[in-house]
């Protein structure tokens, strides 16, 4: 599994890479501008992540902003529904209003409300089949 | 205030009254005074638009209308000022109305003397003063208290933060090898982390309540499944307990409601939280039935009845202030910020509804609440049906999200004043509009580099740049595209000058400041789609704006000599070799961004790229493929020295 995440404070990065990397590659992005830059690299290259790790609170370009850029490269190479990268929006922020956004206008496949617990996460992907 | 500069109107349709007037006028003094009679209702109002007065003398009959209804219009229209009605009887009925109408006194004819009238609009004229600084006062009040909220929500999303770290941490140091005794303390320490965490929710919730405008989406929902939902969630502390948590749904129940589920799903948690947290033993009742209410309306209305310690009865209205609790003495049993039930009288007052207690102590306490919630019918207008959605941590349990039909626009909004940002942002937002706002003309220019959107509403008078300038700015910056995006000016003016200036600057139209919702969604559809029913350009892709974006990121417009560019880009370089043979994030971090700034600066993103892979592998840990992305760099960078004059990739 190969991971993006994207995270502008340095612990919760830590904490996210801890986590992730025993089932792959990890790569860390510091904020929404990056982590698209990433991406479009990664797909140019053929190497595309599997997941994305990213919080909506960010300086430069939120995550909102950010998931809705990612989608829209998706598109524009004509990435299948299913072939899709899941992308788990995590945040600080449990209002409706910021949910809603992340799921229906950015296309997020899940949602986590911080602080991140390891097996709330893992469950997660679990869901997702991305790990046994 | 000194009498001798006053400026009088005098609204009154009889000769007689108007000499009688303006001999007490006169002989108030004799100089200075300034006296305008107007004839008719209309003649009256026009004059008080035209200039200003320090106080308007109203008569009780005007034409076929009263002076009552003169005031209310101009109280109705804007107009601040104090108004005395002439009237030729004197009862208490005409006292009850002159209040009633806003006046601020009445002076009866045949007792009009210079003296009495003088005093009369010197008493209006100061008492004005004093109501207009009341609402100052409170104005300011107001504006601080909101402040206020804004901070302590600040603050608890500020400490969320570091408790995330925390949290996680501890989880991380749960799975190295520790003995049991280290686990117990660590299970402890994660346990006052996440009640910790409880309190912040808690604070923020108030703070959120608190604060004016912040609505929730309106969706269609099932009361009873809500009701469930919540009751479920808290089943697993009652039964803890070792309490019964009962429910009772009346049959007449709608199936289906439109409101602020969100928020009512709010008042159910905190009243069952509070009933359980406060019974020892016994039972917690919810029972939810529906009232009958205005056409299309029910009164839902709520009971949580508990059989716990009870609120005596001289405290039952002080349990609904922030910060209380029945018991507030060091030695309280219960725990908790007592914000509770505050936030929920907020948001049961914001939805319109109403709250009561009826508690005695030791007796047990029933919490009752009704809120008014439309009824949807079955003949309802299509609201598409949001996708199932995966993820099992959101469960909107079927609520529907409200869309019309219209296409979905993302608009850039700048204006200065909030209020019109909250008011024109909300309205949108709720018809599935994106909004992004600008403070002023330049963060406009800024956003409008930065996104693409479908329209601009643009306030014509702001700081720093005003709305004229910043619309020249962009449509100069479409000369290089050959787009043109639709301004519309947001305006208070009605006068042509000021339209037209408008147009002239290169906005499309203009919407009025007091435009109502319906209009302000007609208009900017209308000129979206007179600009897009044109050319229809395709949309830029987003790969395209993103470059747009790197390429318009240069920190400051000097202009930098190509050749001193590259040489800076060289030298860094080899400064980024340094970091990666000690290994320095920090350091790494701090030459990779001068270097993808000077990149941006020379719009090469050949040079952007490979600078960001050398730090994505640094962060990974992958030391050796970072060694091979400065490679791939630098062989980039002689490349350009060979071809000189900078010609990169873009």
């Amino acid at each position: 599994m190969k991971t993006l995440i994207v995270e502008d404070d340095f612990i919760s990065r830590r904490i996210l890479k801890e986590i992730l990397t025993p089932y792959g590659e990890c790569d860390i992005a510091i904020d929404g501008e990056e982590a698209v830059q990433a991406f479009r690299m990664a797909t140019d290259e053929n190497v595309p992540y599997d997941l994305v790790c990213m919080d909506i609170m960010m300086p430069n370009m939120d995550g909102q902003e950010a998931l809705k850029a990612i989608r829209s490269i998706e598109k524009g190479r004509g990435v299948s529904e299913e072939d899709e990268v899941k992308v788990v929006m995590t945040t600080a922020l449990g209002d409706p209003k910021t949910v809603v956004e992340a799921f229906y206008r950015g296309g997020a496949t899940a949602y986590i409300v911080k602080p991140i617990g390891k097996q709330k996460l893992l469950q997660e992907l679990r869901d997702f089949k991305l790990i046994l | 205030m000194n009498i001798e500069s006053l400026r009088i109107l005098l609204v009154d349709d009889s000769e007689d009254d108007v000499i009688i007037i303006q001999n007490c006028v006169n002989g108030i003094s004799e100089t200075g005074v300034h006296l305008d009679c107007a004839r008719t209702f209309n003649d009256g109002h026009s004059r008080l638009s035209g200039s200003q007065y320090d106080v308007c003398l109203v008569d009780y009959h005007l034409d076929r209308k009263t002076g009552f209804e003169f005031i209310r219009e101009a109280i109705e229209r804007g107009f601040n000022l104090p108004f005395i009605i002439i009237t030729g009887q004197d009862d208490n009925q005409v006292e009850r109305l002159v209040l009633a109408a806003g006046a601020t006194d009445y002076l009866v004819k045949n007792e009009l003397k210079p003296a009495i009238l003088g005093r009369a609009i010197r008493y209006a004229i100061e008492r004005k003063r004093v109501e207009k600084q009341i609402a100052l006062a409170r104005d300011e009040a107001l504006e601080s208290d909101n402040a206020k909220s804004e901070f302590i929500a600040n603050m608890s999303h500020e400490m969320r933060t570091p408790m995330n770290g925390v949290i996680g941490m501890l989880d991380l140091l749960a799975e190295t090898e520790i003995n049991s005794k280290q686990r117990e303390y660590l299970m402890l320490a994660r346990f006052s982390a996440k009640s910790m965490i409880t309190i912040l929710d808690r604070i923020l919730d108030y703070a959120s309540s608190c604060e004016a405008g912040r609505d929730h989406l309106l969706t269609e929902f099932n009361p009873r499944g809500l009701a469930e939902k919540i009751a479920n969630s808290m089943q697993y502390n009652a039964e803890h307990k070792g309490l019964h948590l009962t429910r009772i749904y009346s049959s007449d129940l709608p199936e289906l409601l439109f409101g602020d589920a969100v928020s009512l799903g709010k008042i159910l948690h905190h009243l069952l939280e509070n009933a359980i947290k406060f019974t020892e033993q016994g039972s917690v009742a919810l029972s939810l039935k529906s009232n009958p209410g205005k056409e299309g309306y029910i009164r839902l209305s709520c009971e949580i009845r508990d059989t716990g310690i009870g609120v005596p009865e001289d405290q039952h209205e002080a349990v609904f202030s922030p910060f209380h609790q029945v018991d507030g003495s060091f030695t309280r049993r219960f725990g908790g910020v007592g914000l509770g039930l505050s936030i929920v009288v907020r948001i049961v007052e914001k939805m319109g509804g109403e709250i009561g207690i009826k508690s005695r102590k030791g007796e047990g306490s029933c919490f009752s609440f009704t809120l008014p919630m439309r009824v949807v019918t079955e003949n309802k207008p299509s609201s598409s049906q949001i996708d199932d959605i995966g993820g099992s941590v959101l469960n909107l349990q079927g609520e529907k999200l409200i869309t019309g039909q219209n296409r979905k626009l993302k608009v850039l909004l700048a204006d200065d004043s909030k209020v019109t940002r909250t008011v024109f942002s909300h309205i949108l937002e709720k018809n599935g509009h994106q909004v992004v706002t600008a403070n002023d003309g330049s963060e406009a220019v800024a956003r409008f580099q930065q996104e693409s959107f479908d329209a601009i509403l643009m306030d014509v008078q702001m700081p720093l740049m005003n709305g004229l300038n910043a619309t020249r700015m962009i449509r100069a910056k479409e000369l290089t595209t050959g787009a043109h995006i639709p301004i519309l000016a947001l305006t208070a003016s009605d006068t042509k000058n000021d339209l037209e200036k408008c147009l002239q600057t290169g906005m499309d139209g203009y919407i009025h400041k007091n435009v109502t919702a319906a209009e302000l969604l007609e208009t900017l559809a209308s000129y979206v789609n007179k600009v897009s029913g044109g050319e229809n350009p395709e949309p830029k892709s987003f790969a395209a704006r993103v470059g747009d974006l790197s390429a318009e990121l240069t920190p400051d417009n000097d202009v930098v000599q190509p050749e001193d560019n590259e040489r800076c880009m060289k030298t860094l370089c080899r400064y980024l070799h340094e970091a990666l043979e000690y290994r320095n994030e920090a350091l790494m971090e701090k030459y990779s961004l001068s270097l993808k700034r000077l990149a941006s600066q020379a719009k090469s993103s050949k040079v952007a790229d490979e600078t960001f892979r050398v730090q994505l592998a640094f962060r990974r840990g992958d030391f050796d493929k970072a060694a091979l992305h400065l490679a791939a760099l630098e062989s980039i960078l002689s490349e350009v020295a060979v071809g000189k004059g900078f010609k990169f990739d873009m």
